[in-house]
């Protein structure tokens, strides 16, 4: 087992996110505060409506809050503007989907070197060796060159989960990566979300999957926008 | 090749009927544009270097007949860089059909002619005695082709077959005529060993002389004229009309500035248009791309990244556009410059490819579509993440809540109507723009019809100074009783009018000849003449030595007023008499030539024919066939000839007409070329808003046939939306068409007739726009239709 990291990576205080919908406003968040140290590997559970992908889309810099700050390490992130959040994201942020969100025309292979193209930072042969050595991790060498729309739903995730490590970033975030999977596959993909974490990634997961609780470190529970535990555990 | 470019090609090819709608819009203005630079660059020097290599007369004196001694003579003046003589006869001849035709025939010396060089089209040259050519411009009139034989009707009332050996250029017709051009009569060429076989003396009657020095200085050309003349006089012969005209200024200059001002604000528009389907095509493809654009910024994309990724879609786009655009504009570019050439008779001096044009289309071609697409491009590279992902907008602008005005509907129509129209209404920005286009197109469409119909109704006003049927000119003047007595005995004749008819000179405040006019003298109680007053008053019974004068008086003698005297040589007597104007009559504008009315008896007076006449307009009751016109000139003719009248010329009114304006043609011809060219663009809209429409609402589609719509409904649905935009726009048309309307008419009337014309409105337009509009919708609908309807529901419904 890699040894952790423990020096704080992420500081969030006072978050709170509302939306307005005409006259109506819905609090999404109110007042959410906690750290999160480098290489833990973090769950982030409730009911469908707690404010989970909120979140999520906070610490990844996708949304701005109403209130609070978000640190990443040295970076106060809502402090940046739309571009320096997508350059500073590119760097620091592996983000995956609950729809996997991979661009439909382009190869396994060209998804994963999407994020490097816009990072503009390698040489097309080392990003082409690079996203080819990240698709074998995920177990995908044989269909590199295959368009999204021939592999399964399972084998898509992991191919976004290659893309979102391929800029090798410090943070993983996942937004119910396995919600359109069925459970097998499930398993599989948590399985390598294990292994991540296991080479000291910090990794935050959104999930409503109660069986996957017992694979996290630490546990954030929201209810109607609020923080309602934060547990530290012993990852299984 | 980079990941993100391969993207691009992807979003080129994935949808590849939408890929097309973009490069055909694109293409659509820069076609235009290309073909209407082409012959704006091309036509100036066209007109200006192809009419000066005619080495252009810059003198045209009409004289009493002369030889080539004179033109000998005249060359020697140091002020002559050249002159040629002619003879000019207005005659008549046979076409193929046996109707009679004006024709002006030009003979020159056998060793032809030093100014107005003639431009060999077709058939053999030199001439030889017994041919003759015919200019192009009108020579369909007759139906005939080189080598057939042309009867010459000449003025001893003899049929001569002459062989037609050529078709030839002249870019001088019409400038004796005062810019006659698309009015005057076919012009024909002889040589003047021709002369003796139609009755005419070998004598020549016009001298053309090419000046030294600045041709293009109208006061260079007065004194050198001055100076001719004088010399002219000197040598005892008589001057009869004088003509000025610019060496670089060709006959049609004006006609050809109004039809290019007109294409240039035609081309813009297209432009316009063109970019109004890019930005709609755009919008659309970025609506679809929102999540996509979420998801690539999720992982890093910046939004200058985007917008770079998008413009280069966008240039490819161009790239393919011009490929397309640059070769079809030239080619039609060179098409449509002949068809101009031909029909407003110049020669095409610059030839190859008009480099310039090309350079604009590349940078308007790379630029356009750049400033277009931007907007929407900006649009959805700006969109936040967690927007781009909820899919809460579309790039293309919010789709507005009509849940009011859907409820408002249902109340009036079937809720599936009220569907189809709340999504007419949905996106407001795409359905103006839309909008926008096909009523600025279906507007272009519908002024070409009418302004083709205001100058048909404009030439046709011309025809109520012409109403009998047949015009007769006698070889001598008779009495009219006598003749109107013989006439009225041919059956089917109705009535008869003796007119008085011949020349003026017009005598300037020094003395000086001014121009020639023509003057008509009918009797008090005529009703052949329905005249339109510009200013004053028609002729009254009773009254002596009054004159009304066309309109063309106004444009070169612009102080004449009501009340005012002026002078003339009736009849080139040498006898000066002085007439009150009474009014200015409306014809044709300034190429109605200069031409007049006097009362009979005044004629009578100073035409020294006392009261005899030489004219005499005849109706026929409508059961004679006016089309059998060589079978009823025989029977008018053996009738008169019987009984000692020397008929010179029978000739149909309506022929005049018909040949005074067959080269308005190309008017109307122009006029539809524009229609089609908007009509094609105005497709293109629309099938581009209908397409981008059912698109968007694929995954409704799907909804309303989970919920049990038949395919028939769906397509009923989005049927109902296309046609309900057709008539939408169809609506705008009719509202753009007037001031468009008002633009193009007074243009080419300024241009050819030098005034304003009536407006006149062609319902054809406004039928044909709507059954197009009609069509279109339906056409750009069923496609995109068909294809939603053709998806499973459960594809449908998977479609994000």
């Amino acid at each position: 087992m890699t040894e952790y990291d423990m020096t704080s990576l992420i500081q969030v205080s006072g978050l709170e996110k509302t939306y307005k919908q005409g006259t109506i406003q819905t609090q999404a968040l109110k007042n959410i505060g906690f750290t999160v140290h480098r290489g833990e590997y973090v769950g982030i559970v409730g009911k469908s409506g707690a404010g989970k992908t909120t979140l999520l889309n906070m610490l990844g810099g996708l949304d701005k809050p109403t209130a609070g700050d978000i640190r990443v390490g040295r970076v106060n992130v809502h402090k940046l503007n739309e571009d320096g959040r997508s350059r500073w994201r590119s760097r620091t942020i592996g983000f995956i989907f609950q729809s996997f969100e991979l661009i439909p025309g382009l190869s396994l292979l060209d998804n994963v070197m999407l994020p490097m193209d816009f990072l503009g930072e390698f040489h097309p042969k080392e990003s082409r060796e690079k996203a080819a050595g990240l698709l074998a991790m995920v177990g995908l060498e044989a269909h590199m060159l295959k368009m999204p729309s021939e592999i399964s739903g399972g084998q898509q995730q992991r191919v976004a989960i290659a893309r979102a490590l391929v800029n090798d970033p410090e943070i993983l975030l996942a937004d119910e990566p396995t919600g359109r999977l069925d459970e097998a596959t499930s398993q599989v993909v948590f399985d390598l979300f294990d292994r991540i974490s296991a080479n000291g990634m910090t990794l935050m997961i959104v999930t409503h999957d109660s069986t996957l609780e017992k694979r996290f470190g630490r546990l954030l529970r929201l209810s109607d926008g609020n923080l309602v535990d934060d547990t530290m555990r012993e990852a299984k | 090749m980079k990941p993100s470019l391969k993207k691009i090609y992807y979003d080129f090819s994935s949808n590849f009927s939408r890929s097309i709608l973009v490069i055909l819009s694109i293409a659509v203005g820069l076609f235009a544009i290309g073909v209407i630079l082409t012959v704006w660059l091309s036509i100036s020097v066209d007109l200006r270097v192809g009419y000066e290599q005619s080495n252009p007369a810059n003198i045209y004196l009409t004289l009493s007949d002369f030889d080539n001694e004179l033109v000998r003579d005249i060359r020697k003046n140091p002020a002559v860089k050249a002159a040629s003589g002619s003879r000019t006869v207005h005659l008549r001849a046979q076409a193929d059909d046996g109707e009679l035709h004006q024709i002006k025939i030009q003979a020159f010396p056998e060793n032809g002619m030093q100014t107005n060089t003639l431009e060999i089209l077709e058939g053999s040259w030199p001439l030889e005695k017994g041919q003759i050519a015919i200019e192009n411009y009108k020579f369909e009139r007759f139906g005939l082709d080189i080598g057939d034989s042309l009867l010459i009707k000449t003025a001893n009332d003899k049929l001569v077959p002459m062989t037609i050996a050529a078709r030839v250029r002249d870019q001088s017709v019409g400038v004796q005529e005062f810019s006659q051009v698309f009015i005057g009569s076919i012009a024909g060429y002889i040589t003047q060993s021709s002369l003796s076989m139609i009755d005419e003396p070998n004598q020549l009657n016009l001298l053309k002389i090419a000046v030294n020095g600045d041709g293009n200085d109208m006061e260079h050309l007065t004194q050198v004229s001055t100076a001719l003349t004088d010399q002219i006089k000197k040598a005892n012969y008589l001057v009869f009309s004088i003509t000025q005209a610019k060496t670089s200024e060709h006959p049609t200059g004006d006609y050809i500035n109004a039809i290019a001002g007109t294409l240039l604000i035609i081309g813009v528009l297209i432009l316009f248009l063109s970019g109004t389907l890019i930005y709609n095509t755009l919008s659309a493809i970025l609506a679809q791309q929102i999540r996509q654009i979420g998801a690539m910024k999720t992982i890093g994309a910046t939004y200058r990244k985007l917008v770079m990724m998008y413009m280069y879609l966008i240039f490819v786009y161009s790239l393919i556009a011009l490929a397309i655009s640059i070769p079809t504009s030239i080619v039609a570019a060179n098409w449509f410059r002949q068809f101009l050439a031909h029909g407003i008779n110049y020669r095409i001096v610059r030839t190859g490819v008009v480099w310039e044009t090309i350079v604009v289309q590349v940078v308007l071609g790379l630029l356009i579509p750049q400033l277009a697409g931007f907007i929407p491009v900006r649009k959805g590279a700006k969109i936040s993440i967690q927007r781009a992902l909820s899919k809460m907008q579309s790039a293309s602008g919010k789709r507005q809540d009509n849940s009011g005005a859907v409820k408002g509907l249902t109340r009036i129509f079937p809720r599936p109507v009220a569907l189809s129209l709340r999504n007419t209404f949905s996106n407001r920005t795409r359905l103006f723009l839309t909008m926008v286009t096909l009523s600025i197109g279906g507007g272009i469409f519908i002024a070409s019809f009418n302004v083709t119909k205001t100058i048909d109704n404009h030439v046709k006003s011309m025809s109520m100074y012409f109403q009998a049927d047949l015009s007769i000119s006698m070889m001598d003047a008779y009495r009219p009783d006598r003749v109107e007595e013989e006439m009225k005995a041919i059956p089917g004749v109705i009535s008869v009018e003796g007119w008085g008819s011949g020349t003026a000179v017009v005598k300037l405040a020094n003395d000086q000849d001014g121009p020639t006019i023509s003057i008509n003298a009918p009797p008090e109680n005529t009703t052949l003449v329905e005249p339109k007053m510009k200013m004053g008053r028609w002729l009254l019974p009773g009254e002596s030595n009054v004159i009304v004068l066309g309109e063309r008086f106004l444009y070169s003698f612009p102080e004449l007023q009501v009340g005012d005297k002026i002078k003339l040589d009736v009849n080139k007597t040498g006898k000066n008499s002085e007439w009150t104007i009474v009014g200015f009559f409306s014809m044709g504008g300034k190429s109605g030539g200069f031409l007049a009315y006097i009362p009979l008896s005044s004629w009578m007076t100073v035409s020294g024919t006392a009261t005899r006449l030489s004219r005499y307009e005849v109706c026929m009751d409508e059961s004679v066939d006016l089309t059998n016109i060589a079978g009823l000139t025989d029977t008018i003719e053996s009738q008169l000839s019987s009984k000692g009248f020397n008929v010179r010329l029978i000739q149909k009114n309506d022929t005049f007409i018909r040949d005074s304006s067959s080269g308005l043609n190309i008017l109307s011809a122009f006029l539809f070329i524009i229609a089609i060219l908007v009509a094609f663009v105005g497709s293109i809209g629309m099938t581009g808003t209908m397409s981008l429409n059912v698109m968007e609402r694929t995954r409704e589609i799907g909804i309303l046939r989970s919920i049990g719509a038949s395919d028939k409904a769906v397509m009923e649905n989005v049927l109902t939306e296309g046609v309900m935009i057709g008539i939408l726009s169809w609506l705008g048309g009719i509202i753009l068409s007037f001031p468009i309307q008002k633009f193009m008419s007074d243009a080419m009337g300024f241009a050819v007739f030098g005034s304003t014309m009536e407006t006149a409105f062609a319902w054809i337009g406004y039928v044909l726009w709507l059954f197009l509009s009609i069509i279109i919708a339906v056409l750009a609908s069923i496609m995109p239709a068909k294809n939603a309807i053709r998806l499973t529901i459960r594809e449908v419904l998977s479609i994000e």
